[in-house]
């Protein structure tokens, strides 16, 4: 279940990057309904802010136009 | 950091660096004190699925990632909002579950909100809020 809205608030996100890129570009921007429900530019605040925004609810969490960079892990121990 | 909430183990080698973290969930509700091992080497913090249990991680999903291991299939992976107290510091990221570590690794994700020094001769660690 969390993992299925995770996918629908990121499609949700694909749809509406290009009107983001113009306005919020380089910010990290939390997603629920569809929608930026917060954005900033620290991980930490907007995931915090986010969470009680929703109540808890699932939302999905990107930086705008910098998704590849920051959606990629490389781990050298493992 | 006072002496005990770091060291060196030597029981890997070469010896790796841990501290302490106390690390919890999203809503804060819950808590675990665990040796975190220092791995600068890496992007992300990864946790075990004991951890997952304790604090119930997976309700809070933020992210999806391509994670990859050296010589590895990129594998694209859920990552769970958590937060790390280390020396004082209040540090939120979003950490991978896995069932294929016994270790909390501690990823550059954590590590670059901290100034850390590493004396392999003295086998001391200092690790500080900026």
């Amino acid at each position: 279940m969390s993992m299925e809205k995770l996918l629908k608030e990121k499609e949700a996100y694909r749809k509406i990057r290009s009107e983001l890129l113009e306005k919020s570009k380089g910010k990290w921007v939390a997603i629920c309904s569809g929608e930026v429900i917060v954005q900033g530019d620290e991980f930490g605040e907007v995931v915090k802010r986010a969470y009680e925004v929703t109540g808890g609810e699932v939302f999905y969490v990107t930086k705008v136009g910098e998704e590849q960079r920051v959606e990629r892990r490389v781990y050298r121990n493992r | 950091m006072s002496a005990g909430s770091t060291g060196i183990d030597e029981a890997y080698y070469p010896p790796f660096p841990w501290c302490l973290v106390k690390v919890y969930n999203l809503p804060k509700t819950k808590n675990v004190t665990v040796k975190g091992y220092i791995d600068t080497g890496s992007d992300g913090t990864i946790v075990t699925t004991d951890m997952d249990k304790k604090l119930g991680l997976q309700r809070h999903p933020v992210m999806l990632a391509e994670t990859t291991g050296i010589g590895g299939k990129p594998e694209e992976r859920v990552l769970y909002a958590a937060i790390f107290i280390i020396k004082g510091m209040e540090i939120v990221t979003a950490v991978d579950i896995r069932d294929d570590v016994e270790e909390v690794l501690l990823g550059r994700d954590i590590l670059h909100h901290l100034r850390l020094t590493i004396d392999w001769k003295k086998r001391t660690i200092d690790l500080r809020d900026p």
